[in-house]
């Protein structure tokens, strides 16, 4: 079993939540841990004094106090510099542990050593201690962290690693902790989520669980500036924009230095609908919006046309489309699977971009932000936000429950931000539609293209699942935004058998999604859920008279 | 030879016809743009009516997951699903 050494400045703490946070800390069930509490200097006489006697009272507890204020990296530097354990854990001086979270997370690093970093589920808690704004999170998703920080709170590193990074960089005080799990996990081994609510983020007017930016607005700029230059050294070509409503939430926008053949492949019958009350013909349209709207430059449009598509919808497609277009013939009964194929096989470049007929594009730089992201190491596949003409979600990836696919938030209203911002944040996920996504040709190759015994639906769910079983991941990009007019080209509906053939070859697989989280169905919590933070072994009654701390003097 | 210099040349019309060309003409334009403006209307009122969808369609998963917890706390608890319903019918009743 490791041992612990909990690091926590501290500044300023009012006395009752002080007190609490150092009676989460000595009511841990594992009893390997130290507490380094590095004092920056407070003015109130009350805080030297509970630390002290905390010290006094209990020999796992260090504290050095600070003549000047250093700020809360100097400060989290001199905890750090006390910290004899394997393991580091970040402990706010205002928060608390739930009592079984070291012994949650040293069960972790039991089962895999090799474990670096690992982090955990939280809520929030108020002064009078009543809990709310629960956070389950997903296993780690590198997509993610760059978009938003969500392993935030309780998060426990290898010191050596720690170390190994410099520890916390004043250049980014106040988003330290962001800055030093992407240094971190730019070079761990292993990284492990514990899907329960382990720590409670106290929410004070003063603390950003509470204030938001007004509290810290220093804080969010810092954040920017950390994801900026983690995107330099791992070098993803993007520029870090900062979202203008959630002060928590990032966006990348490419700026790709070169560009690479983009083959897009649309399978077609020429089918006619009503689009915004007037009649079309989907692929002209599909195309026009390409042809009109994309600033890529370095693309073709590869077009696998079924039997039944009217001569005069070939000619039109020339004209719009001109060199770029390629058209291939499709013989043979309906198989969107074997089309994809056939267009994948006609292609010339490196990457694949599979696009159905009915989609608009909405996003003029989609297929640069694609490229970005396909382009970095341990991408397979990327995904976009697609919506239908009346503006409601449509797709904002797949995620699966007990072995099943489903969509997030499907039909819910526009603006709807999602869970924890999911809809707003770039993530991974187990699944994209195959409507809209980039492949690289290799990769497609490498899995075996699309499985031609799924002829109408699940083909993409059981693609995306081949690629990430290869250990790729699988990204949901939603600043890339489509119109997608639904269904319009095939039979909505599910047969049984699809669902079983889905389940023999992916049931264990897809039995846990790393991307949902025990307490999430499709992306929303389980009402009971709520009150998961509520499961603790209460400590015997011998061990909760010692942990009573003296009262102030 | 007279009948051809008798009979009207088609690109010389009456003035009254043109006049009446000229009229139809406008006419469609006006139709057109009434086509195009009641059209937008249209596509305004499909995005209203899908930001009440996509409410509804909120709040339904939210229906569904409440209903599905009380189903299993009453096969857990006999009469704690009704309990359940109450209070949420109470809580209601307050909002």
């Amino acid at each position: 079993m490791p041992r612990f050494s909990i690091i926590t400045p501290v500044y300023e703490t009012p006395a009752d939540v002080l007190r609490k946070m150092l009676l989460s800390v000595r009511g841990q069930s594992h009893g390997d841990w130290e507490l380094c509490l590095a004092n920056d200097a407070s003015k109130q006489p009350h805080v030297r004094g509970i630390l002290d006697r905390a010290a006094a009272a209990e020999p796992r507890i260090r504290v050095e106090h600070s003549e000047c204020n250093e700020g809360i990296v100097g400060a989290s530097n001199r905890a750090l510099a006390m910290a004899r354990g394997e393991f580091v854990a970040l402990l706010d001086h205002d928060d608390a542990l739930h009592p079984d979270a070291l012994a949650h997370v040293s069960e972790a690093i039991d089962r895999s050593p090799e474990t670096d970093y690992v982090y955990t589920d939280e809520d929030k808690i108020d002064r009078q201690g009543w809990h709310s704004g629960v956070f389950f999170k997903p296993d780690w998703s590198p997509e993610r962290m760059r978009t938003q920080m969500y392993t935030c709170h309780f998060s426990v590193f290898r010191r050596s690693l720690v170390e190994e990074v410099g520890g916390f960089d004043p250049e980014f005080e106040g988003s330290q902790d962001w800055d030093l799990v992407l240094k971190v996990t730019e070079r761990a081994r292993r990284i492990v989520h514990v899907p329960r609510i382990l720590y409670h983020w106290r929410m004070l007017e003063s603390s950003a669980a509470g204030g938001g930016e007004a509290a810290k607005p220093y804080a969010f700029e810092a954040g920017k500036r950390a994801v900026q230059a983690h995107c330099d050294r791992i070098g993803l070509p993007a520029e870090v924009e900062r979202d203008p409503e959630e002060p928590g939430v990032l966006h990348l926008q490419p700026r790709i230095r070169h560009q690479p053949l983009v083959s897009i492949v649309i399978p077609t019958a020429g089918q006619r609908r009503d689009v915004r009350f007037e009649e079309t013909v989907l692929v002209e349209n599909c195309v026009r919006s390409i042809v009109e709207r994309s600033t890529y430059e370095n693309y073709e449009i590869v077009c696998v046309y079924g039997e039944a598509t009217p001569p005069e919808v070939i000619d039109r497609l020339r004209e719009i489309a001109g060199k770029r277009l390629r058209l291939v013939l499709y013989e043979g009964k309906f198989n969107f699977s074997k089309k994809i194929n056939l267009g994948a096989l006609n292609s010339n470049g490196e990457q694949l971009l599979l696009l159905n007929d009915d989609i608009e594009v909405r996003t003029n730089d989609w297929i640069e932000r694609m490229v970005m992201y396909a382009d970095l190491d341990g991408v397979g596949i990327v995904g976009g936000r697609l919506i239908w003409s009346d503006g409601r979600l449509q797709h904002v990836g797949i995620g699966f429950d007990g072995g099943l696919p489903g969509h997030y938030y499907r039909g819910f209203h526009g603006d709807y931000r999602g869970y924890a911002n999911g809809v707003m944040i770039a993530r991974n996920c187990l699944g994209v539609t195959a409507a809209c996504l980039m492949t690289s040709k290799q990769t497609f190759e490498a899995v075996g293209g699309m499985t031609t015994t799924l002829p109408i639906n699940f083909n993409d769910v059981d693609f995306c699942l081949k690629v990430h079983v290869s250990g790729q991941r699988i990204v949901y990009d939603p600043d890339l935004v489509m119109y997608h007019f639904e269904s319009s080209s095939r039979d909505p509906e599910v047969r049984h058998w699809e669902i079983e053939q889905l389940r023999d070859r992916w049931g264990v697989v897809a039995a846990v999604d790393p991307y949902g989280n025990p307490n999430l169905r499709y992306g929303l919590p389980r009402i009971p859920a709520y009150f998961s933070w509520t499961k603790r072994r209460p400590a015997p009654m011998w061990r909760r008279q010692r942990l009573r701390l003296e009262p102030m003097r | 030879m007279s009948e051809q210099s008798s009979s009207p040349t088609p690109l010389r019309q009456k003035p009254q016809q043109i006049a009446e060309q000229q009229d139809l003409q406008s006419e469609l334009d006006r139709s057109r743009e009434e086509i195009l403006r009641l059209r937008d209307l249209l596509i305004g009122m499909e995005n209203e009516l899908g930001a009440a969808r996509g409410r509804l369609a909120m709040q339904e998963d939210s229906r569904s997951r409440i209903a599905s917890a009380q189903a299993q706390l009453s096969a857990k608890i006999p009469g704690a699903g009704f309990l359940f319903g109450l209070l949420l019918r109470l809580l209601r009743g307050r909002t």
